[in-house]
This record gives C-alpha cells, structure tokens and sequence, in this order.
C-alpha cells in the first residue's frame, strides 16, 4: 500500500502544470549532461560506425603485414602483389618502400578509372607510429620521434633511424601495377570508411603486447581468412535463398495435390454479395501505418518533364547528423519527447485521480468524447 | 466452456444481426451498384494524403517512438471503454437468462 500510496502522491504534485514543467526541464537538463558525459554530443566520425567486422579484420592485418614486413625485412614484391589483390574489394592499394634509406613511406592511394586522385578528394587526420630501432626491427619501447605525416595521396611515416641496408631497397620497388586497380562509384565512401578505422588504431605498439605477437604471428593468414568468412557468409545467404524458393516450390506442390481435400475445412459462404463489407475498417488501419508502420519512400513528379526525385524515409534526421548537426537532432527530438509524454502522463494522472474519486462512468463517458 | 458459450451466444448475435441486415444490403446492392467503388475511392483519398504524413514527421524530426506511444496511448483509452460496454452487455445478458 505504501508503495501505491507514493505513486498516487508523486501523480498528484505532477498534476500541477507549473511543477509538471519544472520537473521536466531538470530532467532534460540531466539527460542532456548524461548524454555529454558519454559522448553524445562529441564530433566522432559517423562513417566509422558503419564500420563492419570484415573491414576491421582487414585493417588489423594491413597493421599486421605492414609491421610483419618491417620487422622481418621480407619486402617481396610477390607477397605484396597478392595482399593488395585481397585489397581490391576495398578499392585501396598500398606501397611501402625505405625513402633513400632515412625513412620508411607507406603509399595508400585509392583508385578512380584506373588513375590516381587528387588529394582534395579524401583528408586524413590523426596519426599511428610504429617502434623501430635503428636496424629496422621492432622495439619493445614506444619510440618518441616517431611522426606521421600524410602528404598529397602518400602517408609517410617518418623514423629517424636508418635502414640497415639502403642500397638494397629504392624508393618504388614495391610499386603495385595498373592491373590490380578496380574502378567503383562508391570506392571514396568505402576508404573514408577504412581510414576512419585506421585512425582508432592505438598510436603506438609494443612487442611485449601478447595480442600484437599474435597478430604478427599470423601475419597474412588473418587477410586470407576475412576474405573466407566474407565467401562463406555469401554462399550461406545463396543457400538459404534457394531453400527458401524451394520450400515455395514444395507448398505450391502441396495445393495442387490431390490427395489434400481442403474443401471440407471451408466454411460455407455467404450467398448475399455485401458491397459494404470491406466499409471503411481500413480507414483506421491506412491512419496508423501513416503514423506509426514503416516509412516508405516518396517521388515527386516534376511537371512538364519525366523526371522526379525521391525523398527517402529519414533523411532529415541522417542529412542533418551527416552535417554535423547531431546535437540539435537530440534536443529537438528531446522536445517531441517532452511533449508527447508529458501529454499522455498528464491524461493519465487525470484518468487515475478520477477513477479514485470513484467518479468511474463520468470519466469513461468523457473517454467516449474524447475517442469519438 | 464458459468461453464456448460465451463465443457461441456471440456467434449466434453476430449471425442474427447479418440476417436482420440482409434486407438493407439487398437493397443497396439494388440501388448503389457502385457503392463499393465509391467506398473505395475515398480508401484511396485517404492513401494519397497520407503517404505524405511520414515525410512530414521527418521534416519535423518527430521520433517515431513517441507516436507510437501516442496510438498507445489512445488504444489503452479505448480499450478501457470498450470492456465497460461489453462487461454491461454480458451483465445485461445474463441477467436476462437468469431462472
């Protein structure tokens, strides 16, 4: 009873409109600090959340093989040949090669009609480093002097110590050819994507990391494997689209059997032919998937022309989070919230107080009005 | 089995009533041939309009958990109303087979 008795209180002191709004704006307030405290409203890249476990594997190796090449000195042109190859589904090739043997150059470019890009098309901000000695091996400690730089379409990492052997490697050896290039509308967004996630990356790593040795362990086998699961996930997609046409197949199969007599299951109809049977029943249905069931998208004629454009379901809300504009998203949609429930809390503080004081067919005679 | 009867004793309610309006709907049917055309068409002045609402919503970035809440709202409403008539209605009918 206590308890009941608290929630009738709460209820009644809610019911003052001046208190009701008071009470609100401290909660939003709370809300809106909950939110800033966990980050709603910081400038993280969006691109990166659409980020899937396919692209993550596939940077974790490129880290990998990278660190692999550097640590062991293997730069064979053959092994990179087919790692950029794996790479071709994300329309991105990479170079590496010792720059006159005081530093070591990764070229990431992408590919558009089998030419590069300007460096306008993508920025690329944050850096990572990785430890190296003087002899090109890893360290166990994080090397300070370390800096990466990216300019124009090459990301450099710079190193200030030396290659042990400099004449043995010059700057283009591993340049990768034409051939593997592959051309794609959406390759920008799909890079966008791939060094958003490069740029979580920790900035520095050490051999004594048990997950780092693992990774360099593995070395190339991760990429081979990303690229079999990828495959394997389709050809499960392609399986399950058969055994779903061949379950159809088998219920049409069914219905023209003739051993199944449906005709005693049927119900005998009606002999009058109603026109007002449908009536207006759909009217109610027709409102609320209007309001409430799934968006569907719209195309507006233009006159005197054939074409049209289309308006996608949720676009304000992506467009304007997309500009950057996430925040005031919240807080206005904060307010629908505050609006909407404060309504439906407040006529069923009503509806309560009412049923209390007992006045039980005054108050659903007013529901019949307000419904009807 | 209170349920069957009940289900029953409504069936049989619902059989009558169509019998009762047998007559009414003959005589539409004879007299508005296109009745149903013209319930039809105003089903469909309603899917024009309302295939705009959604755009709407998003212009207004309304979430749309919040009216779903608010059909809820209103379903519970009616709800509550409904049961008070059907639980009158059953009273009233069993007080009318009572021996």
């Amino acid at each position: 009873m206590g308890f009941f008795n608290f929630i009738y209180k709460l209820t009644n002191i809610l019911s003052n409109k001046k208190k009701m709004r008071i009470f609100f704006i401290i909660a939003i307030i709370f809300i809106l600090i909950f939110c800033w405290s966990k980050g709603a409203f910081a400038s993280t890249p969006t691109d990166a959340m659409a980020l899937t476990n396919y692209q993550l594997q596939l940077q974790h190796s490129l880290v990998a093989y990278l660190m692999y090449l550097v640590k062991t000195n293997q730069h064979d042109t053959t092994q990179m040949n087919d790692f950029v190859t794996k790479l071709r589904s994300q329309h991105i090739y990479v170079t590496t090669a010792w720059d006159n043997g005081t530093q070591f150059v990764v070229n990431i470019y992408r590919t558009n009609n089998n030419n590069l890009n300007s460096p306008d098309d993508f920025t690329i901000s944050g850096s990572w480093a990785v430890g190296i000695d003087q002899n090109g091996n890893l360290t166990g400690t994080e090397y300070p002097c370390m800096l990466a730089q990216f300019t124009g379409y090459t990301y450099t990492i710079l190193q200030s110590g030396q290659h042990p052997n400099p004449s043995n490697y010059t700057y283009g050896q591993f340049y990768i050819p034409d051939a593997c290039f592959e051309v794609r509308s959406t390759a920008i967004d799909e890079f966008l994507n791939f060094m958003n996630a490069y740029n979580e990356l920790p900035t520095t790593y050490s051999t004594s990391d048990a997950e780092l040795q693992a990774i360099c362990s593995s070395g190339f086998s991760d990429m081979v494997d990303a690229t079999n699961d990828v495959n394997d996930t389709l050809e499960d997609v392609n399986s399950s689209v058969e055994d779903v046409n061949q379950s159809v197949m088998d219920m049409i199969d069914t219905i023209t059997d003739p051993y199944v007599n449906v005709s005693q299951q049927q119900l005998p109809e009606s002999p009058v032919q109603d026109p007002t049977s449908d009536g207006l029943n759909n009217l109610f249905i027709l409102i609320k998937d209007a309001f409430i069931g799934t968006p569907q998208a719209v195309s507006f004629p233009i006159p005197f022309t054939n074409q049209s454009f289309t308006i996608e379901p949720g676009f304000t809300e992506s467009s304007m989070r997309k500009g950057g504009l996430g925040a005031m998203v919240t807080v206005v949609q904060l307010y629908w919230y505050y609006r909407i429930y404060g309504f439906i809390f407040l006529r069923y503080v009503d509806l309560l107080e009412k049923l209390k004081e007992g006045e039980f067919e005054e108050t659903v005679g007013n529901i019949k009005k307000e419904v009807l | 089995m209170i349920a069957a009867i009940v289900n029953g004793l409504f069936s049989l309610i619902m059989q009558l009533a169509a019998l009762i309006t047998t007559p009414l709907v003959n005589a539409i049917s004879a007299l508005f041939p296109n009745f149903a055309t013209m319930l039809l068409m105003i089903r469909l002045y309603f899917n024009k309009f309302l295939m705009y609402i959604p755009i709407l919503l998003d212009l207004a970035l309304i979430p749309r958990d919040a009216v779903i809440a608010l059909f809820d709202f209103y379903v519970v409403l009616y709800s509550i109303y409904l049961i008070q008539v059907v639980s009158k209605f059953v009273i009233k009918v069993y007080n009318y087979f009572k021996f």
